[in-house]
Parts: structure tokens; sequence; C-alpha cells
């Protein structure tokens, strides 16, 4: 009788060890696919930024007269030295809202025309953050002191990055015109995470 | 063997065999998912690389990547004016299907019709239109769904 009743205990404890490694099998198998859709989604927004690079880079706008050109040659002949970026800022924001069209519910966006650490030592900001549900639009020019945009670049949490360099052409006066390096970089974040820069 | 005791170790069987077939359907969905996001990539790389979109190159790499990418795909890139899918591919030659012609299939529809997971994103893309005589290169939605299919 005794010895029945033991053949019964054992067993349970068998099924309750079972159920014990069920339930942890099922877990990791779970956190498995959750881990994983995380990372399919951040891949897929990494690739975004990264074509919202290239499309920056070959898309067309119009002059003032409405002959097309590339957006970089127009904003390589309107960059002067020290002074704002003129008609080709317009259009460059223009294009930036088409190219983040798709995410702009999901995500907050900037566009940064960077040229730290040349003779023009100048970055643009485009950005749109969505503060308290509401969207807002600007642009910051940081010039030869850039620990704000710094600070607020730190204060993201995540965020998505890719970026390309190409050549502005600066034709100062009694100067040959020369070219120097900036870079375009997109960053995307999640909407509302960060307020808008300063 | 007594019933007392037949019992509870089927059951513990049953429950640890059950979890485990049900961990590994998981891990090969996710795993079948994770293939399509990168052939999702792949094709939006591919249809994308050499810098603008004509609909030249629109109808060359469609066929390249039927014969290349190893899922199911429709493609659709959208102009932002009207909204109107323009120019749509699966490498079947369904191109330039407008939607007041009778070939046009929305994406909306095409999701109705698969019966498996899908994966689909939008991207922005430069797709070259002539303004008279002049190249124009104008910002466009593509849109892209994959799907295993048989």
């Amino acid at each position: 009788m005794a010895r029945g009743i033991a053949a019964v205990v054992d067993a349970i404890f068998l099924l309750l060890i079972a159920v014990v490694a069920a339930g942890i099998v099922l877990s990791a198998a779970n956190h498995y696919g959750r881990n994983f859709d995380v990372q399919a989604h951040k891949l897929l927004i990494n690739y975004y930024a990264k074509q919202v690079v290239r499309t920056l880079v070959t898309a067309s706008v119009e002059r003032p007269g409405g002959l097309p050109d590339y957006l970089l040659a127009y904003l390589k002949e309107n960059v002067e030295m020290f002074k704002e970026l003129g008609p080709a800022e317009e259009r460059l924001k223009e294009v930036i809202e088409k190219a983040m069209y798709p995410i702009r519910d999901q995500y907050d966006y900037a566009v940064m025309l960077d040229g730290r650490g040349t003779t023009w030592n100048t970055v643009y900001l485009f950005y749109k953050v969505t503060v308290n549900g509401r969207e807002e639009n600007g642009t910051v020019v940081y010039r030869r002191d850039f620990s704000k945009l710094d600070d607020w670049i730190n204060s993201m949490g995540t965020v998505y990055t890719s970026s390309t360099t190409i050549f502005l052409r600066f034709c100062p006066a009694n100067v040959s015109c020369y070219y120097i390096p900036v870079s375009i970089r997109v960053l995307v974040f999640p909407r509302g995470e960060v307020g808008p820069p300063s | 063997m007594e019933m007392g005791t037949i019992i509870p170790i089927v059951l513990a069987l049953l429950i640890f065999f059950g979890s485990l077939v049900s961990a590994m359907n998981i891990v090969n969905q996710k795993n079948k998912r994770i293939d399509l996001v990168f052939s999702l990539i792949q094709i939006v790389d591919r249809v994308t690389e050499a810098g603008v979109i004509t609909k030249n190159n629109f109808n060359e790499v469609q066929s390249v990547l039927k014969q290349t990418i190893p899922v199911n795909y429709y493609i659709c890139i959208t102009t932002y004016d009207d909204d109107l899918y323009t120019r749509c591919g699966n490498g079947n030659g369904l191109v330039a299907a407008k939607q007041d012609d009778l070939k046009y299939e929305s994406p909306q529809n095409v999701i109705k019709s698969i019966s498996e997971e899908y994966v689909s994103a939008a991207f922005p893309v430069t797709y070259q239109v002539m303004r008279g005589k002049v190249p124009f290169n104008e910002v466009n939605r593509m849109l892209v769904i994959v799907w295993q299919g048989a």
C-alpha cells in the first residue's frame, strides 16, 4: 500500500517538474519571438534612415524659374560662408517632409547638414518632434559651439541613424572656389521621446 | 503499474512534449519572419541600387528579382500628389498599371489575398519622370509586400 502511494507521489512530482519545464520552454520561446520582432523592426527603421539619405542625395527640385535640378547641386550654390541657406532651405525641407511621410505618425526625426571641423564650422538641423501630442517643425543653426546639439542627441534613448558625405562649394570674394566635406546625417527616433532642440 | 501512477506520467509527457512542439513552432515562425524582412530589404536595395528608379530599370530589376528572391513580392511606387498607385509590379509583367486600368491591383487587395504571414513596409525613393525634355527625380513612396507563398 505504502509503496503504491509512494509511486503515485513520484508520478505527481514528475508531472510538476514537467509543468515547470514546459513553462520555462514556452516562456523562452516567447521571449525569443519578442526579441526577434524588435530586432526585425530595428532593422527596417535603420534601413529606412539609409533610404532617406539616398533619397536626399538623388532628389530633384525646381529652381525659382521652374527649371529642375538636383537638390544637392542647388544647395551647393546657395550655401555661403556664415550666411543662411536661402531658397534652398525650403526645397530641402519639402524633400525631407516627403521622405519622412511614411513613418511620421510613429517617429520623430532630424536631418543634419554637419560641417563641423571645416572652415564652415556650421550645423544645420531640420527637425520634427512631438510635444504633448502636437508636432513641431523647425530649423536650428549651430555655429562654433555644438554642445547643445550634442546634449540634445545624447538625450535620445533610441535613435536610428544613417549618414553620407557630400562636398559643398564655397566661393568667397577674391579667393578661388573650394570644396569642403559636409555630412548629411538622418536621425529617426520614437515619437515624443525628446523635445525641440535649443 | 497502477492507473494512479500512469495518468500523471502520461500527462507529464504530453505537457512537456506539447510545449516543446509549440516552442519550435514559435521559433520557426519567427525565423520565417526574419527571412521575409531580409528579403524585403534585399528587394528595396536592388530596386534602388542605381539611386534613381526609372521605368526601364524598374522593369529590368523586377525580372532579375523574380529569379533571385525566393519569396513572392509586390511593389508599388506611389506619388505624393495624387496618391495613385501608378507603378506596380510582381515580376510577372504587371507593370505601370494605373488606378483606372483593368490590370490595376491595389496593395490592399494583394494583402487580402495573402492567406499566410507577410511583411510590408514603405520607403522613400526617387523616381525619374520627364518634365519636357529634362529628367526630374520625384520623391515617391515605395510600398513592398513580401510573403513565402507555395
